[in-house]
Formats: C-alpha cells, structure tokens, sequence
C-alpha cells in the first residue's frame, strides 16, 4: 500500500508530473516563450526542494520503486541538468520557426522519464519510465520538423531505440521465466550462482544488447554521431547526458542486485564491450572534422570507461561511477553550451574549422572552451581527470589491471583529438564567427560560467562532492 | 492445461522475435520497420505471459498490457515522423535516409 509518507520520498516525479500538466494548460491559454520557459525551470527547482527536504533514508514507494542514496544523488543531477538544458533552449529556440512553448512539455516529460527509471526496482516501472524517455526523445530530436534531416535523425532514433527494447524486454522475459520474479529485491534473494541456466544466460545477454543500444556502447553504438549531429544541440546534450546517465544507475541496479557480474562469461562479455567502446570511441573521433560527432564519439568512450567502474563490483566502484558520471555531465553540458552558445542565423556551428582562430578573437570563450575540452579528455585540475583517478582507483582495488590498461592507452589516443580542437581554436587566422545567440542571453552566459566553476572545482577539490554522493 | 514444456512456447516467441529482427534488418520500406518492431514486442509480450502462467503470477498479463500501450504510444509518434518524412522527401522509403554521414 502507498502511504503518504511514502508519497513524501517520489515527491520530486509528482512535482514533475504537475508541472508538465501545468505547463500544458499555460500554453493553452497564452502562447509565451519566456514565460513557459521560466514555469519550466520553476518546475524543476521546486523538485530540487523536495529533493533535498527528503530524510536521508533507504525507503520502498512500494514495490515498484527503491529511493536510496544513488537514485537521490541521479535524481538531483537529472534535475540540476534539466534546468541547464532549459535555459539553453530559451536562446537556442528564439531563433528558430517553430512553435517553441511545446517543447518544454516534451522536456519536462522526458526528464520525468529518466527520473523514474534512476529509481525504480521493478521491471514494470523500468519499462514505463524508458517509454516515457524514448517517446518524448523522438518527438525532441525530430521538433525543427521543417528540416529533413532532423526527421531523419529522429526516424532512425525511433527504430533503433525500439529495437533495443524489445530487446530488453525479451531478456527481462526471460529472466522472470527464470526467476518468478520482477522486482529487484526478489531478484537478490534469488541464488543466482546455482541457477544459472541457459534461459538465463541467454536473458543476460539480450539485457545487456538493449542497454548497450541505450547507452551508446560499442558495438551498437552505431546511431550516436547521426542523431547527435542532426539533434537540436539542447536536446543532444540531453540525449548525451541524461537519458545515459539513467540507463547506466538501472544496469547497475539489475546486475548489483542480480548477481549476474559474478558469471565469468557475463563479466567477460561486459569487459569486452567497455574495452571496444574506449578503443572504437576514441579511434573514430581521430578523423572527425564535425564537433557535434567528434563528441558523440567521445561520449561512446566515456561510456566505456564508467564501464569499468561497473565492473569493480565494489562499494567503491559504484562511488567512482557516480562522481565520474558527475564530471561528465558537467563537461558534456558544457561542450553544448557552446555549441548552443555560438550558435547564429545560419544555425549551429558544427565545423571544428568554425572555430579557427576563435582565440585571438575572443580569449575568455576561447580559454573556457579549452578547459572544457580538456576535462573531456581528462588532464589534471579538471572535472574530467579526477573522474578517471577514482574510476582507476577502483579497477586497482579490485585487480581488474588489464581494464586499466586499456583506459590508459585509449584516453592517450583520445587526448589527439581534443588538443587538436585547441590547436585549431590557437592558430592565428582571422575568426569567421559572426553574430551569435550567446552574446544577448544572460543566463546563459551565467549558465556556462558555472559550469566552467564546477568543472574546476571538481577537479580542483572534490571532496564536498564526494560527500554528497555518499555511499 | 496442456503438458507442453515452457521451452516449446520459448521457442516460439523467439522464432516471433528473429522475425521481427531479419525484417528490421532486411526491409527498405519504414512502415515494414515499424510493423517488424511491433512483431518484437509482441514476442516479448508472448513470452511474458508464458512465464507468468508458468509461475502462476498475473504479473506476466499485467507487463503484457504495459507493452501493448506502450507499443502503441511508440508508434503514434512513429506515424506522425514517417508522414512529415513523406511529406518532405516524398518517400518512405529508408535508402533516402542518407543525409546524415560523415
């Protein structure tokens, strides 16, 4: 039975749920840009509160979710994220043709989704707040529907994301034939060392292609660099960092829970996908001449290397993953808001040569571009670095040396890349940028501006943080 | 009830499934994609319901439903992206999906 306590702990997804419906009937009654976007943000913050007013404790809304320290850690960074993502969309929208206010409901909704899925512990739950996710994203990346190749992208999005899942679907199927079970506390109370049959061998194997489509793992990674590339640059940043962020705390829910990591042959495959995702991530991001892809295939390796985190299957692993998927949002989040930032008349400047020159022309933009793209390939004193200390950290605590190794070597491919992007932003030639939306919109200034502190900041002195993840 | 083993109807919802996946695999035409996937999810529905009845559990039918909904959700938004495509490309046809590449 759901007790009003109880509703006290899924306060934030109602908030949400209200304010998508709120936001609904504003539009209905006076189409205003500025106005939905502030209800938006207002949405957003007042979840926050309820986030942080909630008594730090472990506690079943019953079965379907499971709110604990990771699902209020996600749950806030989804917000705080979700805010970002709103106030780039302001700007970014002004420009173009559309109808812009309902965009939001699909934001809020979307964000709703991935909210529900950091805590739910139950099959059904899962699969409702992934439809909730998917179905708002295909709407999302196809919204500049006068554009082919947004519908285009967002027609791809829609049968791959499909495809993967009915894969996990089929595999959650096959593991309840297995168990009997559909919550994850009865799926740990289920021995799974003894069990272990080829149904659910073959349950495993089809979970973990479907979640390896959600999260842009090698190899079914295929989709990213279109969808990226086509996507408006808000929802790209959205589809790079939430909806991964949420589909990774759900896999590590499963597999923590399920016990399955502790299968040689589950781990292997695991193992084998993480190292193909940080080779393949950072080797095709070597050609690219287009940022928007050259970040899809960047987040492909960054997955790959929360990844080995996952595979510590230690306390501390999961504490590296949370603090790395931290930094990564934060970098991510702030890489498109540079896109969004200097984004103009002609659209978003997705050539890496569109930024010749940049800072001779305009130093401080050009000097928080480069901190971003060095955290994203992870040099000392930013976000980036120290994400991957602790993730190397926990790989070392728990022996999994050839993992590290592949990190190692994979991030030094990948340094390539981003300190070519800085070269190009160096080279002293006239800068081609022109007028660009950043310039006239306070808060996103005010928006980057943070991000560039918290990127240092964590890279600088994580401990706070450390704190608020608390496991 | 009849004495056939789970195995038999797992065997069935996964032949259900790979048919589903050699069409998405193997047809040009987006709406053949799009009934391709259904086919997967109701294989995935198929085996659901199977292994509730195995364990005696409603839960199986009740996932069922969820899917249904959800597959019909998926593919009012599908239809709607597939019209715009054919109004703008006047296609459906996915060779015409080449814009986006490196």
């Amino acid at each position: 039975m759901v007790t009003v306590e109880a509703l006290g702990y899924i306060m934030p997804e109602i908030v949400l749920a209200i304010g998508a419906v709120v936001v609904m009937l504003m539009i209905a009654v006076k189409r205003n840009a500025i106005l939905t976007n502030v209800a938006t943000i207002l949405t957003f913050i007042i979840a926050l509160f309820f986030l942080i007013n909630q008594p730090q404790q472990d506690v079943n809304v019953t079965n379907l979710f499971f709110v604990d320290s990771i699902g209020r850690f996600l749950t806030g960074l989804i917000l705080c994220s979700a805010i970002v993502i709103t106030i780039y969309s302001l700007p970014y929208f002004k420009n173009q043709k559309e109808l812009k206010e309902e965009y939001y409901i699909l934001l809020i909704l979307a964000t709703l989704g991935s909210v529900c899925m950091g805590i739910s512990n139950h099959f059904v739950s899962f699969v409702i707040s992934l439809e909730l996710l998917s179905v708002s994203l295909f709407a999302l990346i196809g919204y500049l529907r006068h554009e082919s190749t947004s519908i285009e992208a967002a027609l791809k999005y829609l049968i791959m994301a499909a495809v993967a899942t009915s894969f996990i679907l089929f595999g959650f199927a096959l593991i309840y034939t297995v168990t009997g079970k559909m919550d994850l506390q009865g799926l740990t109370s289920f021995s799974s060392g003894s069990n272990m049959n080829f149904i659910m061998l073959a349950g495993f194997a089809m979970t973990i292609v479907g979640f390896g489509f959600k999260m842009a793992l090698t190899p079914f990674h295929l989709w990213t660099p279109d969808i990226y590339s086509a996507a408006p640059a808000p929802v790209a940043a959205f589809i790079a960092t939430i909806s991964k962020g949420a589909a990774f705390v759900f896999l590590l829910r499963l597999f923590y829970n399920l016990g399955g990591l502790q299968q040689e042959s589950v781990w292997i495959a695991f193992a084998a996908i993480a190292t193909s995702s940080m080779f393949i991530g950072n080797w095709l991001g070597l050609r690219q001449e287009n940022l928007k892809r050259l970040i899809a295939y960047s987040s492909i390796s960054h997955l790959g290397y929360l990844m080995v985190g996952f595979l510590a299957i230690s306390q501390d692993g999961i504490r590296s993953s949370m603090f790395y998927l931290l930094a990564y949002f934060a970098s991510i989040l702030a890489i498109f808001g540079m896109i969004t930032y200097f984004s103009g008349k002609k659209g978003e400047l997705i050539k890496i040569e569109d930024y010749r020159g940049l800072f001779w022309s305009k130093p401080w933009l050009a000097a928080v571009f480069t901190v971003i793209m060095l955290s994203l390939a992870g040099i000392p004193l930013t976000a980036g670095f120290l994400g991957k200390f602790y993730i190397l950290t926990a790989g070392m605590g728990t022996g999994k040396i050839f993992l590290l190794i592949v990190l190692a070597v994979s991030s030094t491919i990948g340094l390539f890349y981003y300190l070519r992007v800085v070269a190009v932003m160096l080279s002293r030639e006239e800068s081609s940028i022109g007028e660009h939306i950043g310039s006239n919109s306070f808060m996103l200034k005010l928006a980057m501006a943070v991000l560039f502190v918290l990127i240092i900041w964590l890279g600088v002195y994580p401990s706070s943080f450390l704190q608020m993840i608390g496991i | 009830m009849s004495n056939l083993p789970i195995e038999a109807g797992l065997i069935l919802s996964g032949l259900l499934f790979l048919t589903g996946l050699l069409g998405v695999i193997t047809r040009r035409n987006i709406l053949f994609m799009l009934m391709s996937v259904e086919i997967m999810f109701n294989a995935a529905g198929l085996a659901f319901v199977l292994a509730g009845a195995q364990h005696g559990q409603p839960d199986g039918q009740v996932m069922l439903i969820f899917i249904l909904a959800m597959a019909a959700a998926e593919v009012a938004v599908g239809l709607a992206l597939i019209l715009q495509m054919n109004r703008l490309q006047k296609t459906v046809d996915t060779d015409a999906m080449n814009q986006l590449r490196d």
